[in-house]
């Protein structure tokens, strides 16, 4: 039953509830990103070549331009997305299709559209698009019948199928994990969960042994289980293992990486970011960075607890998979406990479609916070309506 | 919400945390468990550590002046991978090469094809290395290659550090040169730790470069940097820089300006040789003597109070400075060929002569030391008996006189006959029948020992390597009954003589038959006879010297030995070797009092000079010309030995020479040697000054040109009005190189009028 008496049930005031952990947390650690994609790529600034700040003037663009997108997102709110979850699927069909018809390709996939010189990947903002549409479309009921999960599995489908022909491996297996994440939350019986995990453990093998992936996705996969392929490949993992090895406890320093400041690590600014954090504030740094993260999850993962319908709860848990996996695996790959897939680290990576999917995705839970009390209070409302009448 | 998606939330909360503190748990066993072996492996993998080559330690002369440094020139390198890269065909590359070839040359250098090829077929360089083809570009050619990189694919020009011999070829055979360290010397050298080589050194490979090897070369310094993953220097770490230290200098007792006079009178000598007619044969007037070839010849100068080399030189010579980067293939063949005389052959330590009439001195230390004097048939020191220009052997028996049966007789040089002849008198005017007594009465007298004159002449250091830091000398050669057996026994083809007769020590008693000395040898000789009796090891480094100055080690004197020498013996030897020069009898007399004969009017008031001359007899070949000496004879500082292979009479060429030497160095007049450069400078000047001195005074000089072939070079320098012409930086003034010029040519062609 609700209690009429507290005051905050009359009058819905959406800024009052909002949680200042969440942008705080947020900001500190793609402010601590930004540092991190400045000693990557800033060369090893000598007296001949001075520091190159390049790509730090545009990771500081990314990240105000995050926040204001975070700040909309929390604005608009999530339930007004909810009313148009099919328009939201359909524009992100059509911008991955887009992408494979217009994009560019770099290293055999094709990824980004370029305009002038920025570059825009859809599938990062397809994740968050993919988790409102689950999200509303589990929400709906209690517990999904057959129908509704297999229209689950349709609707993740088709984005997934997208990508795949990309092909972009790592996002397809954040997809994954968002749609694990949602189906499993979203009350799914035991018995279907099971039929989905051997489809998708089918999949898997289909797409490893169809020619869609290039070869060296599939010889980066092979690392990871053997590691004695001696190929380039190898030589990544060594040479990250390598980088945060060399941090010890407490690090090189910044900018003192030597594995750093040589590029031995390649993509060392983007999905290895990590290997920076590591190098050059060792152990102490990256477990800060990651009990940043790991604050921030706990944050999401309390909001969709506290979450007043399905929808909002859904919708965290959606974004806690997606960044929790994110993490895991840019993490777990630089560490060699994962096979090599390019995956950004949320907010840290440089990145500007990265950065702004992370953002979106976090003002989507703010929102969820802010608005906890809208039913209750409509109920309240429409109570009284009905009291008077 | 059901209760379902709220437990389901917190197992996905529980999914998520495990992967944290899976993620924590690697994270501490790659960053703190086994962080070491990572952090090794870093510092291995990005730093690369490159050698700093350490300066060679300068080689200076007594006064100081750098008579070998080092210097940067222009280097012209190839990359044979990325020749190979560009993927040419054959003739694209032979066209290639030949291009190369036309612009070194353009830029100065004198390079074939061939040169390039072997050059850049030189197996201690590896693929990827830049090998050097040719040093001493026009840095112009640093425009022409950088601008053509499509048509000349790996070809660079860059700055090095090479050896740089300033007095060009002046004392070359002292010096030495250096080159790359071969496979052998990898080998077979035990470098001092630090020192260690590495394929492509430079290594000394001859004279004080070689046998100071260890004291001129440097520690190479190591740099550290740190290159990213395409091995590209990202920053150098000056923390972990080692500094090179560089080699010590050497200091010679050699004096550069005294070498330079040497060297060019020796040149002038042999010139003045050369130019002479060939004599008539006494024994048959239809036919002539050998002709003077003048091959070569050497000189040493020698201090005999302490045993230093003050110059040693040897002809020909060659430019040390050709060494780098490695001879060319025709120079290299050039210098080892015997028809050239082989210009890398240090004659004054390797060079074997007989000694001639200069082996007296030790004929007569052997006959006064062993009281032969006054013994048997051979009358006392001091008595005064008429040399009749020929002697029969008394072992011959009583054969007649005037016919004896050959082998018995032995005569004077041109059987000259001398009256009242005592030993002071048989040194200056060099009776050989004098000693031929002596010899004949050592070897028959039972009461002398058989082997009297080559114990005296071993005691003096003959037949002995002399001890000169100096890499491949010589030992000469005195034959006694023994030694010639041992040879015969050793090697019956080659040496089918195995007795010893009474002749034998006749002819050993003037320094003929076998008896080889080296130049050097006989300078330290007559030095010891001059210091009183003294044999010191000479010495021709004088101090190893630290780049600071501090000095690393000295070579002080280093006696080996006394000889014994009585001073009535030394009185009347002093007296009768001063005689040579001094009296008007004396073989040397004309060197030293005349100009007519290409000698001087030497200050012997002021500066007596004891000597001796020598013409050797080698069969075929015209007489070796000798001259040994010391002065002042009171107190000698300077003991000399000139050497002229077929040149004659010992007084015709190498006493005139001795005298043109020691006039100026006892009055210390020598010139300052000029640089190699300045050399350059003048011979580029010559045409020049040859057109100002027409134009000044309507003397065509036209009779230079034969005698110059160099003034028909042409080029850069440029001549200004007052006589003046700059070359290369260097100022030549024509009127004093006129001069210099005249005064050599006219005194060949004086020679050539007396010859």
């Amino acid at each position: 039953m609700v209690d009429f008496r507290r005051p905050d049930y009359d009058t819905p005031r959406v800024l009052r509830h909002i949680d200042l952990m969440l942008p705080v947390l947020a900001l500190v650690t793609a402010g601590i990103g930004v540092l991190m994609v400045y000693s990557a790529t800033r060369g090893p600034a000598t007296d001949l070549r001075p520091a190159e700040t390049f790509f730090l003037g545009r990771q500081v663009r990314m990240v105000g331009l995050g926040a204001a997108a975070m700040a909309l997102a929390a604005w608009f709110g999530h339930r007004r997305l909810e009313r148009m979850i099919w328009l939201v699927h359909g524009t992100t069909l059509a911008a991955l299709a887009a992408v494979l018809a217009f994009g560019n390709e770099v290293k055999g996939s094709r990824s980004w559209f370029q305009v002038a010189d920025n570059q825009f990947q859809p599938s990062e903002l397809g994740k968050v698009a993919l988790i409102v549409v689950l999200a509303a479309w589990l929400g709906r009921t209690e517990t999904p019948s057959i129908p509704r999960v297999l229209l689950t599995v349709l609707l993740a489908a088709g984005p997934v199928v997208l990508i795949v022909l990309q092909p972009d491996l790592g996002t397809v297996l954040v997809y994954g994990a968002i749609v694990a994440g949602m189906v499993f939350v979203g009350g799914l019986k035991g018995r279907h969960l099971l039929v989905l995990g051997l489809l998708l453990v089918s999949g898997v093998v289909l797409v490893l042994e169809s020619e869609v992936l290039e070869d060296y996705q599939v010889r980066r996969l092979l690392v990871f289980v053997d590691e004695e392929t001696n190929t380039a490949a190898s030589y990544n993992l060594e040479q990250a293992e390598v980088a945060i090895g060399n941090g010890g406890l407490t690090g090189r320093g910044l900018f003192q990486g030597t594995q750093n400041n040589s590029a031995l690590v390649p993509e060392q600014q983007t999905d290895f970011i990590f290997t920076v954090v590591a190098e050059e504030t060792g152990f102490v740094g990256s477990a800060v960075v990651l009990g940043l993260v790991g604050l921030l999850l706990l944050r999401v993962w309390r909001i969709g607890q506290m979450a007043d319908d399905r929808f909002g709860m859904l919708l965290s848990a959606g974004v806690f998979s997606m960044v929790s996996f994110q993490v895991f695996q840019s993490v777990g790959m630089s560490t060699g406990i994962m096979p090599i897939t390019g995956i950004p680290f949320p907010l840290v990576s440089y990145g500007g479609s990265s950065l702004l999917a992370t953002c979106l995705a976090l003002g989507l839970v703010q929102s969820v916070h802010m608005r906890r009390h809208e039913a209750i209070a409509r109920r309240a409302e429409s109570l009284r309506r009905d009291q008077r009448a | 919400m059901n209760e379902v998606s709220r437990y389901r939330m917190r197992v996905l909360a529980i999914i998520g945390l495990s992967m944290f503190v899976a993620l924590a748990a690697r994270l501490w066993y790659l960053q703190v468990m086994v962080s070491e072996q990572a952090v090794a492996t870093a510092r291995s993998n990005i730093t690369r550590i490159i050698s700093v080559p350490a300066p060679r330690g300068r080689i200076l002369d007594v006064n100081g002046r750098v008579m070998v440094g080092n210097r940067t020139t222009t280097v012209l390198t190839m990359n044979r991978h990325e020749l190979e890269e560009a993927a040419f065909t054959s003739d694209k590359i032979q066209q290639m090469l030949t291009e190369i070839a036309v612009e070194v040359n353009r830029s100065g250098q004198l390079m074939k094809v061939v040169d390039v090829e072997r050059a850049l077929r030189d197996p201690s360089y590896g693929r990827y290395d830049d090998v050097p083809i040719a040093y001493d570009v026009g840095s112009e050619l640093l425009v022409f290659f950088g601008e053509r990189p499509d048509r000349f694919p790996g070809v660079q020009v860059a700055e090095s550090t090479v050896r740089s011999y300033l007095y060009g070829d002046l004392a070359s055979h002292v010096l030495g040169w250096v080159g790359p360290v071969n496979e052998m010397e990898l080998g077979q050298r035990r470098p001092p730790s630090g020192k260690e080589y590495r394929l492509r050194d430079r290594v000394g490979k001859a004279g004080v470069e070689l046998m100071f090897e260890n004291d001129l070369r440097g520690v190479a310094g190591r740099k550290v940097v740190e290159v990213d993953r395409l091995g590209e220097i990202v920053r150098e770490r000056d923390d972990l820089f080692v500094p090179p230290v560089p080699g010590d200098d050497i200091v010679l007792s050699l004096n550069v300006d005294v070498q330079y006079l040497v060297e060019r009178e020796l040149e002038r000598s042999i010139y003045l040789a050369r130019s002479r007619e060939p004599d008539q044969n006494p024994d048959d007037p239809t036919r002539l003597l050998p002709a003077y070839d003048a091959p070569g010849g050497a000189v040493v100068l020698l201090d005999p109070t302490v045993g230093s080399v003050v110059a040693m030189a040897s002809y020909p010579s060659y430019d040390p400075n050709d060494s780098i980067g490695g001879f060319s293939v025709d120079q290299w063949a050039e210098l080892n060929d015997p028809a050239n005389d082989l210009p890398m052959f240090n004659r004054a330590i390797q060079g074997e002569y007989a000694p001639g009439s200069t082996f007296k001195l030790f004929t007569a230390h052997a006959a006064w030391h062993e009281g032969v004097f006054g013994v048997g048939a051979v009358p006392a020191a001091d008595v005064q008996w008429d040399d009749p220009g020929s002697y029969v052997l008394r072992a011959c028996g009583d054969v007649d006189p005037a016919d004896p049966p050959p082998g018995c007789r032995y005569r004077n040089a041109g059987e000259k006959q001398y009256d009242r002849v005592d030993l002071i008198r048989s040194l200056t005017v060099s009776s050989d029948v004098y000693y031929y007594r002596i010899g004949e009465s050592i070897y028959t007298n039972p009461g002398h020992p058989d082997t009297a004159i080559q114990d005296a002449a071993t005691a003096y250091g003959l037949g002995l390597e002399s001890g000169i830091t100096l890499p491949f000398e010589q030992d000469g050669y005195l034959p006694t009954p023994a030694n010639r057996r041992l040879r015969h026994e050793e090697n019956p083809v080659a040496f089918p003589e195995w007795g010893w007769s009474t002749g034998d020590n006749v002819i050993t008693a003037i320094g003929q038959g076998e008896v080889l000395v080296t130049p050097l040898q006989l300078a330290n000789a007559f030095a010891t006879f001059a210091n009183g009796g003294v044999r010191f090891a000479p010495n021709v480094v004088d101090r190893v010297m630290s780049r600071d100055g501090t000095v690393v080690r000295a070579f002080g004197p280093r006696a080996l030995s006394t000889v014994n020498i009585r001073p009535a013996f030394q009185n009347r030897v002093l007296q009768g070797l001063a005689g040579v020069t001094a009296d008007e009898e004396g073989t040397a007399y004309w060197a030293f009092n005349s100009e007519a004969t290409d000698g001087v009017y030497f200050p012997l008031g002021e500066f007596p000079v004891a000597g001796k001359t020598g013409t050797a007899e080698v069969r075929g070949k015209a007489d070796t010309s000798i001259f040994a000496a010391f002065g002042p004879v009171e107190a000698p500082t300077h003991a000399l030995v000139a050497i002229l292979e077929e040149s004659g009479f010992g007084s015709s060429v190498a006493a005139p020479l001795a005298a043109r030497v020691l006039e100026k160095v006892f009055e210390g007049t020598v010139a300052e040697a000029p640089l190699a450069a300045e050399r350059y400078a003048r011979s580029a000047a010559l045409p020049l000054c040859v057109a100002w001195h027409q134009w000044r005074s309507g003397d065509t000089l036209a009779r230079l040109e034969e005698a110059d072939p160099s003034s028909a070079e042409a080029g850069g320098p440029v001549l200004d009005a007052s006589g003046r012409v700059v070359v290369r930086g260097i100022q030549v003034d024509c009127e004093t190189l006129i001069e210099e010029v005249l005064d050599v040519f006219d005194v060949a062609s004086t020679g050539e009028g007396s010859g």
